[in-house]
């Protein structure tokens, strides 16, 4: 690396002010393999350490990303990391192992760690990347060492091929969370197969249907070999959560379920759409049946939180408000062919609060930038991808609320929601 | 009348194979004053007898609406020569009056109440105006001088308050558990107050209000005429519009008493569906909009920006009348509706007491249809729109203004539902 480019990765890096910085790929130009990074999901190691996994890609002509599966940890809060190693996913360009992506840890009472992956079998539906069966694998040692991957059944879904061919498509993008019961708990993308969707064509893949289901893991403490992963589904198949295209309503385009638990034990979940703004749904009983997806409205009444086709997550902060991240603007609606899943840009924050009487039982404030771009790529020049894709994740260790992200997907860094941040943030009252 | 202009009436007033004709106008090109009709709402007399009122022009904006009242003594097989209540006789002839919807006491007073514009214009002529009403205790014969009734200022009007609200009641009032009458409105927000869609069309900045019509039977008049308001200003149906969803747009409600005395609410959209609200305390407070699916987790119902009224069955099952289309026919923008309001399309409802969305709907069903002709000075091309429903000794009938031209009613008999099947 010249002089130069380690002089505008620094400057690059500083660009959204972060906290912390996890891991800063060693080339900008894909040389070293480990440009691109996402889905970056860190958590609490059963250690006490923090620990990451993410999904690392280099590009392949003709064929994009090729996707593998990484592992560090931090022993001093997130402040050092250690060196990425490779759980899951071919070694380098020359391996001929299939991709692995969008992987998510899940941790068992004994402290086995267990991560789930899609696992790409060289065959594609609408996105290579989207389709793939579903692996696993676990250390017993903190991440030193890893079991082999084994592949985990899932079932036959009406939205899938109905030849039973091609894989499934989905991706789960978010941490699980702990459900009341014990097991672990999480909503993902379904895209539905090409010989099922209502559109069978499409301008761009925001037209892609999807859905949004959600699965439990119920005897992960069982620390059961991953291929006896028992897995029960919700809002599955017919039941299964749909947002109306803005302009094919019968078209679902809705993707990246986040949740997050109400005092009231009530699941709510956020997802993003191609309406322009985000959705959200509620269960009363612990995610096995939810109410059709409505608008998330700041509060009832008032006006829909704005939003293109592009991650909102939502978490709990440690003092039991929530944060949610959107980009307040409802994309562009314009372009043809269609590009509503961007601007992916500035990100701002929205401050929640439970309102326990309210129909939505969480209201939210005016946005608040918290981070951007300033439409820059990593090369310090417009010319480069300058977006957010907020495929992020959030820790509350000792009451410090950090935001853990990629940024443009390149770096990834972490960033404190502090106090005073919020303090000039005001929701509605009920 | 030329014996072809004859034809084209007969001819063009078969196409929907309407059971009854409540009126033919006398002209096609707008001559007689008389070739736009619509809002037209089939009311049971206090004296047994069919009426109706609606709203009259040369056509819809030609400056000339006017409210219109009629009767039938033989259950809507003849009816009465048209007698107009109030508004111009031509355009030119003073100011509008807008969209006339009826309310009956106790005692038998019949009250009509429409939109009268005063001058000012905010949003348009049609819709901006004062809450204007008179009355008649001799069953339509003879009517009261028109007075008009108070209405509180909104948020959501000009902050001069010498302009009016803008608004329109579409449908009939209901009775309410208390026995006073309910309806929804259309409140179309101020020049000084909307926000401006990308698409400038007339589909502006709407939300759906209710109100309630509080001491009706004890004969007061016009200006006497107490109403209390709910969904109001900041608390008003809205409904994101597809573009810029910081706009509402929230038109048309129709309401029905659900068995376990809920009202539901549905109302057309720009989003290229319809959607619904629900209220458990008899309209005070009513849950935020909510797509209006076939069933819960089902496909949304399809419809343009354009009527989408629901009525009970005498049966106590429920029609959902829509066009059946997202408003994107034939690629033309949501907007056009001089290409979207036809077919008119009906869904049979039925109650699901434990469903979160409490009416699930069957497949839609063509019902009638004009094949798209043009027609009078208007050349509108909408089916199914501004209807009224009647249900009487059984006989199910929708009242519909068919073109915005001709005034006709056609039954829904068990046969065309028969194949209807709710899941």
């Amino acid at each position: 690396m010249t002089d130069g480019i380690a002089q505008t990765l620094r400057q690059e890096l500083a660009r959204t002010q972060p906290d912390y910085v996890a891991y800063v790929p060693k080339s900008w130009d894909d040389s070293t393999d480990d440009s691109h990074n996402e889905h970056f999901l860190v958590f609490d190691g059963p250690d006490g350490s923090l620990m990451a996994i993410w999904t690392q890609a280099w590009h392949l002509p003709k064929q994009g990303n090729i996707n593998h599966i990484v592992f560090s940890r931090s022993e001093d809060e997130g402040a050092a990391w250690s060196k990425p190693t490779r759980v899951a996913g071919p070694r380098d360009r020359d391996d001929p192992t299939h991709m692995a992506s969008w992987a998510f840890p899940m941790v068992s009472k004994s402290g086995r760690i267990y991560v789930v992956w899609n696992q790409n079998q060289g065959l594609k539906g609408w996105i290579l990347f989207h389709t793939g069966t579903m692996a696993g694998c676990y250390s017993d040692d903190n991440g030193a060492t890893w079991s082999a991957p084994q592949d985990i059944p899932m079932p036959h879904s009406p939205y899938d091929d109905p030849e039973g061919e091609i894989p499934p498509e989905w991706i789960v993008w978010q941490r699980p969370i702990r459900d009341l019961a014990g097991g672990y708990f999480v909503g993902y993308s379904h895209w539905v197969n090409r010989a099922v969707a209502t559109l069978q064509e499409v301008e761009s893949w925001p037209q892609i249907e999807s859905v949004v289901e959600f699965m439990r893991f119920q005897n992960i403490d069982d620390d059961p070999e991953p291929r006896d992963l028992r897995i029960r589904y919700s809002a599955w198949g017919e039941d299964a959560q749909r947002v109306p295209h803005y302009r094919y309503p019968l078209l679902s385009v809705t993707q990246e379920p986040s949740l997050v638990r109400l005092p009231d034990e009530r699941l709510f979940c956020a997802m993003r759409t191609n309406s322009g703004y985000i959705w959200y749904s509620l269960s009363e009983d612990d995610g096995e049946t939810w109410c059709n997806p409505r608008p998330l409205l700041r509060r009832d009444h008032g006006r829909p939180l704005l939003h293109p086709v592009s991650c909102s997550p939502i978490y709990a902060l440690s003092d039991g408000r929530y944060v949610l991240f959107h980009h307040n603007h409802r994309g562009d609606a314009e372009s043809r062919p269609e590009a509503t899943h961007g601007p992916r840009r500035p990100v701002y924050l929205v401050l929640g609060e439970f309102r326990p009487d309210a129909e939505q039982p969480v209201w939210f404030s005016d946005s608040k930038l918290f981070i951007d771009t300033g439409g820059v790529g990593i090369d310090g020049t417009p010319e480069t991808n300058s977006d957010f894709s907020l495929y992020a994740s959030f820790t509350t260790r000792g009451g410090n609320d950090v935001l853990w992200y990629p940024d443009r997907k390149f770096f990834l860094l972490g960033k404190r929601i502090r106090p005073e941040f919020l303090e000039d943030m005001r929701v509605a009252e009920d | 009348m030329a014996d072809d202009v004859q034809e084209i009436l007969r001819r063009e007033m078969a196409r929907s194979e309407p059971d009854y004709v409540v009126y033919a106008p006398k002209s096609i090109d707008g001559s007689t004053f008389d070739t736009g009709n619509e809002h037209f709402l089939v009311f049971d007399g206090p004296d047994g007898s069919l009426m109706a009122v609606w709203t009259q022009s040369t056509r819809e904006g030609a400056g000339d609406h006017r409210i219109m009242f009629s009767r039938s003594e033989d259950e809507g097989v003849s009816w009465a020569a048209p007698k107009r209540l109030v508004g111009p006789r031509w355009p030119g002839d003073g100011n509008i009056a807008s969209w006339g919807y009826p309310l009956i006491s106790r005692s038998g007073r019949i009250y009509v109440i429409w939109n009268q514009c005063q001058g000012p214009i905010d949003v348009a002529d049609q819709f901006t105006g004062t809450m204007d009403c008179m009355y008649s205790d001799d069953m339509g014969q003879t009517w009261s001088e028109p007075g008009t009734i108070p209405m509180v200022r909104s948020p959501h009007d000009h902050w001069d308050p010498r302009v009016p609200s803008n608004w329109i009641v579409w449908q009939k009032p209901i009775r309410d558990l208390q026995g006073r009458w309910f309806t929804g409105f259309t409140r179309w927000l101020s020049v000084a107050v909307r926000r401006v869609p990308h698409n400038r069309t007339w589909a502006d900045e709407s939300v759906v209000e209710f109100m309630r019509y509080e001491n009706i039977d004890e004969d007061p008049e016009p200006g006497e005429i107490e109403i209390s308001w709910s969904a109001w200003g900041d608390q008003a149906l809205r409904v994101p519009h597809y573009s810029d969803p910081l706009i509402s747009l929230a038109q048309e409600p129709s309401l029905v008493r659900l068995p376990d005395s809920r009202l539901f609410c549905v109302m057309r959209t720009i989003t290229g569906y319809i959607w619904y609200s629900l209220s458990t305390d008899d309209g005070r407070t009513w849950c935020s909009p909510r797509p209006l699916l076939r069933k819960d987790h089902g496909l949304p119902i399809l419809a343009p920006i354009c009527c989408t009224p629901i009525y009970e069955m005498s049966d106590g099952r429920y029609i959902l009348f829509h066009n059946n289309n997202s408003g994107r026919v034939d690629g033309c923008e949501p907007e056009n509706t001089r290409v979207n309001r036809r077919p008119s399309f009906a869904a049979l409802g039925e109650y699901r007491p434990d469903a979160e969305q409490p009416v699930w709907f069957s497949e839609s069903k063509q019902f009638m249809d004009n094949d798209g002709v043009r027609l009078g000075p208007r050349q509108g091309i909408d089916i199914g729109v501004y209807p009224s429903f009647t249900t009487r000794n059984g006989n199910n009938v929708l009242w519909h203004p068919e073109r915005k031209f001709f005034l006709l009613g056609k039954r829904v008999t068990r046969e065309f539902l028969s194949d209807l099947v709710v899941p």
